[in-house]
């Protein structure tokens, strides 16, 4: 599954793509900051059920490729010449339903891979997000109804391992920004306590992991690599180079009417930590694969991976079939792809061009709450703020 | 290898097509191969789990293996020559045959993990394998059930509920940093599986931040009569914190800490406070302390309170006497209703109906408040039907009553509730599958969905496990035409070929749901079409057939062995934390046995549960390094570590003794350092470099090219004479 592409071009190409959301004042500064080095970073983007083929993909060729109006990237339109669309990057024969999740970013691969069962996202944190206060940094969009599981998790430390996003922007903005602000005198001595409450604690696990066979000495192994890991977060002074944004107003994080709020303050906040250093790798997940979110605030009445069914399709007048092509998750991710079994969206629709133009990637909630049709949705997200980072 | 090899007939090979698979010469199988199959291979196991997909007209029809239907009475003699030669194409060392159901393939398995390595299927299989290698002695690997065939030793990490009711019992403040913690692995449908949950970066960051919040929010004078004394604080407190008395070195360590808001930030942070240990004695049954945890997490879902901690210290719960009488104490407790509702809520999934999204257009009248009432419902209908009434789990299935709310009930279009809560339900309503919280989860955003819940029934009553649909498969049903009904719409699932094989165990027994709209309101038709309920179940051991509606559903799965084992399960993963074969299997068929004898009530099943022996003991190697406090290194006559010499000079009168567990592609070494002197010393060890280092503690750590220096942490650097410490660390190569 290697891409055309050498590492570092990629790399170029996302941290590039960034400057194609509308944060470029904000990202001018930390960008340039270590002497004129071009920042590195990676934005890892999923949005599950498959995309809608013919509007995704631009037309032309390799390098003199254009979005057509009304495509999914045509917002992106101003910086196509710092972008690389990836396309047609192989599922390496495993299933794009539920493990395709799984699957996605390890490319499955196990301890014996360069990776070491790594998601691709987490790997390029362990090369460039060390100097950073969070190595990474995973958001989600109302992913984790259904608990933790290879269907709702995409980023890996290890085989199996799940780093898991952050559904709530509040505690993510608490995650982030909450220590900013404290005394210095303050900092000291907590810093101070929490190295002291630290120490006790690896203790306790040292003695825990003398009683125990090897199956637990791992599950311990794993806590105390945690708690080094905490130990450098917890206890080291925040250096960011800006000030806490406001904290996010608190939403219902299940009720998929805030779909879009929640997304959009997810993407603000992945912005911010970006441009704030600090972090360098960051992920933003909607929902998960085989994912049953509804946009009803498009006006849109069946789950998006639903079939058909009765009333919704009457009542908008459009005897079509609803389901966007490909299976989930033909993700639009900056490090993956689209499925490789992908049917070209022909016949099968109209409505689900429209659908899914305004899926996932539309975050105006005030053109779409009441029951617009789809389409002048779809212009309102084309001005929203946050857009999908292109891959 | 055998070296008695003898070509086959050639009928009986067939070409491997996977890259990198090769078809050894085979040797002839072992006598009774044949019997063994049909016994053990292809009735327990492919009949059930594989012929499904794998079939002529299944979604696995293009595999290798296409077997003969069940049906077919010549079906294991024509499946035999064609399983016997995927059972002898080899990838590396390892046959297919083993490889693909249990997801260890590197091209995985599209129907999922279907037998784990270790499973007894999986063992089965594996012998079969080694037949067709003339290996044909017992497989000394291979695991059966016995009495007492128990779990591992395990540390449970508490959920995130769990956490939370224990800091609000530990700490009398309110709680809901568990709630912000990621959310729990779900392994087979229960949030509180021992294996998956683990503490990651993330969640110990988090834990972290809500230690130290909690600290500051508990008023001490509440706790302890003596938060002014730390050693006295840590004692008493302590005791609770980590559910066990503290020994000795815990104390000197917390004390140290110097006041008792520290102390209580790590204590919440410590793997004593964080994890339940299930370990046990060097004779595996657990020590009273740990059946004081499980029984409480079990039943209360929380710590234990005074009156358990009291049997623990007393020694009396070394009995299984009195394990059963403080199970029957707690079932009382009102807090048991807490545990119930987690449970539920996992088994039927109806605690996901808060996230549930509908068609607002479609079903207005679902709000939040009628969701809520929803699962309100059917926990107290689950809670009052088989703890508070001690009832059956036909009870369960065929009660013609519920516990619904005035709205609710006129959501059904049911009488309001009488004094005692009651609402009436009929037949057409009865047991829990007629409730609103489980009609409207099992459905999807604008209708009813006769996949879903006829996979509810599969997977949650019948307790098979359902493959996702393969990739590949065009998923797309046709138009929408509204001239047909619902059952005429699912039918294309039962002509189109590759859906059927799958979609036949879910959409007959969905049918017989029909009667119930998305959000679980009675209809009368089916959008202008007339209801047809009829239903039928397939492919289970014992409860196969037609049905009508709801009523004939709930009352076939009331009576159903299939239906009454899977319930145990349900509560063998929940109540142990585990979902791994054999135990599971072995310890819900004991379960099932000792329920039927208890008369199926829930009394008997809970009873069942906690003086099984997979309640009250451990299997498996007990940690081979010293325990804190013991001073001298403990021999491991079991294991397989070998002791090495220290390869640094140890200062004068420090002895280190080291020990190395060593799994090849890395190592541990746990070093201990004694002071023989006669007077205090301060300690280091320098060690030659092998490989790097991954995690050490109790040590500081110096690194160069050509030494790793460890010198002690300030509670461990200063040795007294005749004192040790240990510490340790792992590298690997």
């Amino acid at each position: 599954m290697a891409p055309p592409l050498a590492r570092r071009q990629l790399l170029l190409g996302l941290g590039a793509s960034l400057l194609a959301a509308p944060f470029t004042s904000l990202l001018r500064t930390p960008a340039r900051a270590d002497g004129g080095k071009r920042a590195r970073r990676l934005l890892v983007f999923f949005s599950p059920n498959g995309t809608v083929h013919g509007r995704w993909r631009p037309t032309g060729g390799e390098k003199d490729f254009a979005f057509a109006k009304g495509s999914i990237l045509e917002p992106l339109a101003a910086r196509k010449s710092d972008l690389v669309v990836l396309d047609g990057v192989d599922f390496k024969g495993f299933d794009n339903h539920e493990p395709g999740m799984n699957g996605m970013l390890t490319g499955q691969g196990t301890l014996t891979h360069e990776g070491r069962g790594a998601s691709v996202d987490q790997y390029i944190a362990s090369k460039i997000g060390a100097g950073t206060r969070f190595p990474s940094l995973e958001l989600g969009v109302q992913t984790s109804a259904w608990g933790g599981s290879r269907q709702t998790r995409m980023c890996y430390s290890a085989p199996d391992t799940f780093v898991p996003p952050e559904d709530s922007p509040k505690n993510a903005w608490t995650r982030l920004f909450g220590d900013l602000g404290k005394k210095p005198g303050e900092v000291d001595a907590l810093l101070a306590r929490r190295k002291s409450v630290l120490d006790v604690v690896r203790a306790d696990l040292a003695d825990l992991r003398a009683r125990v066979g090897a199956t637990e000495q791992h599950k311990l192994d794993d806590h105390l690599d945690a708690i080094r890991a905490v130990e450098k977060t917890l206890t080291t002074p925040v250096a960011a180079s800006c000030a806490a944004p406001l904290a996010p107003i608190d939403l219902a994080l299940q009720d998929h009417k805030n779909f879009p709020a929640i997304g959009r303050a997810q993407s603000d906040l992945a912005v911010l930590a970006l441009a704030c250093g600090l972090t360098n790798v960051a992920s933003i997940q909607w929902t998960h694969t085989v994912s049953p979110t509804v946009f009803s605030w498009l006006g849109i009445g069946d789950g998006h991976h639903e079939p058909p069914t009765s009333r919704t399709r009457t009542r908008r007048g459009s005897p079509t079939s609803s389901r966007p092509s490909g299976g989930s998750p033909s993700s639009s991710s900056t490090c993956s792809t689209s499925s490789p079994r992908s049917r070209s969206p022909t016949a099968a629709a109209r409505c689900s061009t429209r659908r899914s133009s305004c899926g996932p990637r539309s975050s105006v909630t005030v053109d779409c709450t009441t029951r617009s049709r789809c389409h002048s949705c779809s212009r309102g997200a084309r001005g929203a703020r946050s857009g999908p980072v292109a891959t | 290898m055998n070296p008695h090899r003898l070509l086959l007939a050639a009928s009986l090979l067939v070409q491997a097509c996977g890259g990198g698979e090769e078809t050894p010469p085979i040797v002839e199988p072992c006598a009774g191969d044949f019997t063994y199959f049909e016994t053990k291979v292809w009735q327990p196991i492919l009949s059930v789990k594989c012929v499904g997909c794998h079939n002529e007209q299944g979604i696995a029809r293009g595999s290798r293996l296409v077997l003969a239907a069940p049906s077919d009475p010549d079906a294991a003699r024509k499946n035999y020559p064609v399983v016997r030669a995927i059972a002898d194409t080899k990838l590396g060392e390892q046959s297919v045959f083993l490889l693909r159901p249990s997801m260890t393939h590197p091209d995985g398995h599209p129907g999922g993990n279907l037998l784990p390595v270790g499973s007894a299927g999986y063992q089965a299989l594996a012998t079969f394998v080694r037949h067709g290698e003339g290996r044909c002695g017992p497989d000394v690997t291979a695991k059966s059930c016995t009495e007492t065939t128990v779990g591992a030793r395990v540390l449970r990490r508490l959920s995130r509920s769990e956490y939370d009711a224990t800091v609000e019992d530990l700490l009398g403040v309110p709680s809901a940093h568990g709630q912000a913690l990621p959310p729990d692995v779900v392994v087979g449908g229960f949030d509180n599986n021992g294996a998956a949950l683990r503490v990651g970066p993330i969640v110990a960051e988090k834990l972290g931040v809500a230690a130290e919040a909690l600290a500051a929010a508990t008023p001490l004078a509440k706790l302890t009569s003596c938060a002014d004394d730390v050693t006295c604080f840590v004692k008493t407190f302590g005791k609770r914190a980590f559910r066990r008395p503290l020994q000795d070195g815990e104390i000197a360590r917390y004390a140290k800490l110097g006041d008792a808001k520290t102390v209580i930030a790590a204590m919440l942070q410590s793997p004593a406070f964080l994890y339940r240990p299930e370990i046990g004695k060097s004779d595996a049954t657990l020590d009273p302390w740990e059946v004081a945890s499980e029984l409480s997490y079990l039943l209360t879902g929380t710590m234990p309170d005074a009156a358990l901690f009291a049997a623990a210290e007393t020694g009396k719960l070394a009995t299984r006497d009195e394990v059963v009488a403080q199970a029957r104490r707690l079932l009382k407790d009102p807090r048991a209703a807490r545990a119930m509702a987690r449970f539920t809520g996992q088994w039927l999934y109806v605690d996901r109906l808060g996230a549930v999204a509908k068609d607002p257009a479609t079903y207005p009248e679902l709000t939040t408040d009628l969701k809520s009432a929803m699962v309100a419902e059917t926990q107290a209908f689950v809670d009052r039907t088989l703890r508070v009434g001690n009832g059956t789990f036909r009870d369960l299935l065929l009660a013609e009553h519920t516990f619904a709310s005035p709205t609710l009930a006129a959501h059904y279009g049911l009488a309001a509730p009488g004094d005692d809560g009651k609402v009436a339900t009929g037949p057409l309503r009865r047991g829990v599958l007629g409730q609103g919280s489980v009609l409207t989860v099992h459905a999807v955003a604008a209708s009813s969905s006769p996949i879903h819940r006829g996979k509810l029934v599969r997977e949650r009553f019948l307790c098979q496990k359902l493959p996702p649909p393969p990739p590949g498969v065009v998923v797309q049903l046709p138009p929408f035409d509204p001239s047909k009904s619902t059952r005429e719409r699912f039918a294309e699932h039962s002509k189109n070929e590759p859906c059927k094989s799958c979609h036949r165990l879910m959409d007959p027994i969905g049918f017989g749901f029909e009667a119930f709209d998305g959000i679980g309101r009675a209809r009368k038709d089916d959008h202008g079409h007339p209801l047809d309920t009829k239903g039928e179940i397939v492919s289970t051991d014992h409860t196969d057939g037609a049905f009508d509606g709801l009523e004939g559903l709930a009352g076939k799965l009331a009576d159903s062995p299939d239906a009454q084992r899977c319930f145990a399960l349900q509560w063998v993963r929940y109540g142990y934390g585990v979902d791994d074969e054999p135990e599971t299997q072995c310890a819900t068929d004991r379960v099932t046995t000792a329920w039927a004898k208890g008369g199926m009530t829930f009394e008997a099943l809970v009873l069942a549960l906690v003086s099984d022996p997979s309640f009250l003991a451990r299997q498996g190697d007990l940690g081979g390094t010293p325990v804190p406090d013991a001073g001298v290194p403990a021999d491991d006559a079991g294991a397989s570590d070998a002791a090495v010499e220290d390869t640094a000079p140890p200062a004068d009168a420090l002895v280190v003794t080291s020990k190395r567990d060593d799994y090849g592609t890395g190592y541990c070494d746990y070093v201990t350092v004694k002071n023989t002197g006669a007077s205090a010393r301060t300690w280091s060890v320098v060690r030659s470099p092998e490989g790097a280092i991954t995690s050490s503690w109790k040590s500081k750590l110096v690194t160069t090219a050509t030494a790793w220096t460890f010198t002690g942490e300030s509670y461990n650097a200063s040795l007294e004479p005749g004192a040790s410490t240990d510490f340790g660390y792992c590298a690997k190569r």
